[in-house]
């Protein structure tokens, strides 16, 4: 018995010990690290490259090889960096002027944006999201009108450093109505046309829209998502290729034929199957819209009801269906191919978006094959 | 020269990807050249890697050496690390013949080495391999601010520029000085 106890208490013992000198050697661990490898563990870690001591070769390579967004940060890391910046291919932007602003690189297979943004943490953070090709680099601002600042001064920065051509504009109205005027007087300054614009926007005078639309030149293209208060007939040069409206509840049938732009789009509008029934009719006896590519419009009513008003004395041979321009256009059953007097074909094709159905006229030879 | 010749390692598994070549032209022996470093370590390169630089290209596209007289006159490239040389020609003899690929995940990782291999690489003229390395020299600074940026790559603050500057200045001027007063020594 005196035996197992002192067995018993030896291993213990032994037990305790070992506890201790284990504790010991970790203590000694910690000392010796303090004292003798006192380094941050930031410091072992930064690697070091002598990059101006590169041939020219050398350092014109690697900043061609810089993603847009890298290659402005080294240009701001000292004035010899950006002397050595103004090398650089190309760009094409968009600039997004919403509450919290945008600039968008759109040159090759992946986008690389900058934006604004109210939330302190994503400061000077970099998002990439790989099945969507774009990477992001957030700024922060602590409000909407410090930012737009920010962001201006930040377009005219780049546009200093590197040549860059605006493609789109994207203008949101509703949120810096107080600076709307400004900036597009900043803009007309410094971009006196493009070729795209959006200007999207919530309870606006039509006034301030008109100022955009008349002061902004772009050539191509314009998109209007403005709701606003009392509408009443926007003027817009025929010039433009393509001209989509996606509150169009002033849009009258009048307005729609004096419009010679390829490419109209309208949404919400309260046209009716017996307008429609007109401009097709116009289309075909070459009356209007001589260069029609393409014509999108919603209905208010059923596709049985197009077919019985919107295509009434029209010729029409059932064609095959065809996909919408977006996965949420369903198609509805078969085209309804309709030939113009001088032998032009066009495809009218009726779908199901969301609620209500929209008619789209194909009418250029390379979408309907 | 120590010439410890080294018939590369790396040149060994390059042989049978150029035999489909020398099958198609058997009568054409392929020559070699020799090479050495800071190092005096020779290496034995064959003509078709070294088509790979551009400056060694040029040097050798009209000699005609015999072997005996290839290796008696090695190329000497004295602003080379041996070690760095040694990475070129392994990287030439990787490639010999072959078309490059997007990318190259056999360069070295550490910043000095790859700093180095960088200045041997633009002074031999090899394209496809400066345009690997100098991808990885940006990678280093993907997603960096401009302070990280000068961290990294060790760019002088403009602070510092400037003093540089004026430092220069000042020893030219210095310089300059003692010329004239030399200059006037001289005349009296």
């Amino acid at each position: 018995m005196l035996w197992s106890l002192l067995c018993r208490s030896s291993t213990t013992i032994v037990h305790i010990i070992h506890i201790v000198f284990c504790r010991i050697f970790w203590l000694w661990g910690v000392i010796y690290n303090f004292l003798f490898l006192r380094k941050s563990p930031a410091e072992d870690k930064k690697p070091r490259f002598p990059f101006l001591k590169l041939h020219y070769v050398a350092i014109r390579e690697v900043l061609n090889t810089l993603d847009p967004l890298d290659h402005i940060n080294f240009s701001r890391a000292s004035k010899s960096c950006r002397r050595l910046s103004t090398i650089k291919k190309p760009y094409t932007v968009e600039l997004d002027f919403t509450e919290f602003p945008a600039i968008k690189f759109l040159n090759g297979p992946i986008e690389y944006i900058v934006r604004w943004t109210a939330n302190r943490e994503e400061e000077g953070t970099r998002k990439s999201r790989a099945y969507e090709s774009y990477n992001i680099l957030y700024k922060y601002s602590e409000n909407s009108l410090d930012a737009l600042k920010e962001f201006r001064e930040y377009y005219l920065y780049i546009k200093s450093l590197m040549s860059v051509k605006i493609d789109t504009v994207v203008w949101d109205m509703s949120e810096f109505n107080r600076l709307g005027r400004t900036n597009v007087d900043c803009l007309r300054l410094n971009a006196p046309e493009f070729p795209a614009l959006y200007v999207h926007g919530f309870r606006q005078r039509q006034e301030e829209l008109h100022y955009i639309l008349d002061n902004l030149k772009y050539t191509k293209s314009l998109e209007i998502w403005v709701d606003v208060i009392e509408p009443l007939q926007l003027r817009i040069a025929d010039t433009l290729e393509e001209l989509r409206i996606q509150n169009g509840m002033s849009i009258t049938l009048d307005y729609i034929m004096s419009l010679e732009m390829r490419r109209l789009t309208f949404r919400n509008t309260y046209l009716t199957d017996e307008d429609l029934n007109v401009f097709f009719k116009s289309w075909i006896e070459i009356k209007s819209h001589l260069n029609l590519e393409r014509f999108e419009i919603n209905l208010w009513k059923s596709r049985e009801d197009f077919m019985a008003i919107g295509l009434r004395d029209i010729p029409y041979r059932m064609g095959p269906m065809r996909p919408g321009p977006y996965p949420t256009y369903v198609p509805s059953q078969g085209s309804f191919e309709v030939t113009r007097n001088d032998g032009r074909t066009a495809s009218i094709c009726a779908y199901r978006l969301f609620s209500q159905f929209n008619v789209i006229v194909f009418a250029r030879l390379s979408d309907l094959n | 020269m120590s010439s410890t010749e080294q018939g590369t390692s790396s040149a060994a598994p390059a042989e049978p990807t150029t035999a489909p070549e020398s099958a198609a032209a058997p009568e054409v022996p392929e020559s070699f050249y020799y090479v050495h470093g800071k190092d005096k370590v020779v290496h034995k390169v064959s003509a078709g890697a070294l088509q790979h630089s551009a400056l060694i290209h040029g040097m050798i596209s009209n000699l005609g050496y015999t072997e005996e007289q290839a290796k008696a006159n090695p190329f000497p490239f004295e602003n080379i690390d041996g070690d760095i040389l040694q990475m070129v020609v392994d990287w030439c003899n990787q490639h010999k013949g072959k078309p490059t690929p997007p990318e190259d995940t056999n360069l070295p990782k550490q910043k000095e080495k790859l700093f180095d291999l960088v200045l041997a690489v633009n002074y031999l003229e090899i394209k496809e391999l400066l345009t690997y390395c100098c991808k990885q020299v940006a990678m280093m600074v993907k997603g960096k601010s401009p302070e990280e940026i000068r961290e990294i790559w060790m760019i002088p603050t403009d602070a510092e520029d400037e003093a540089a500057e004026k430092e220069a200045k000042k020893r030219a001027g210095k310089e300059a000085a003692g010329e004239t007063a030399a200059a006037a020594g001289d005349a009296k």
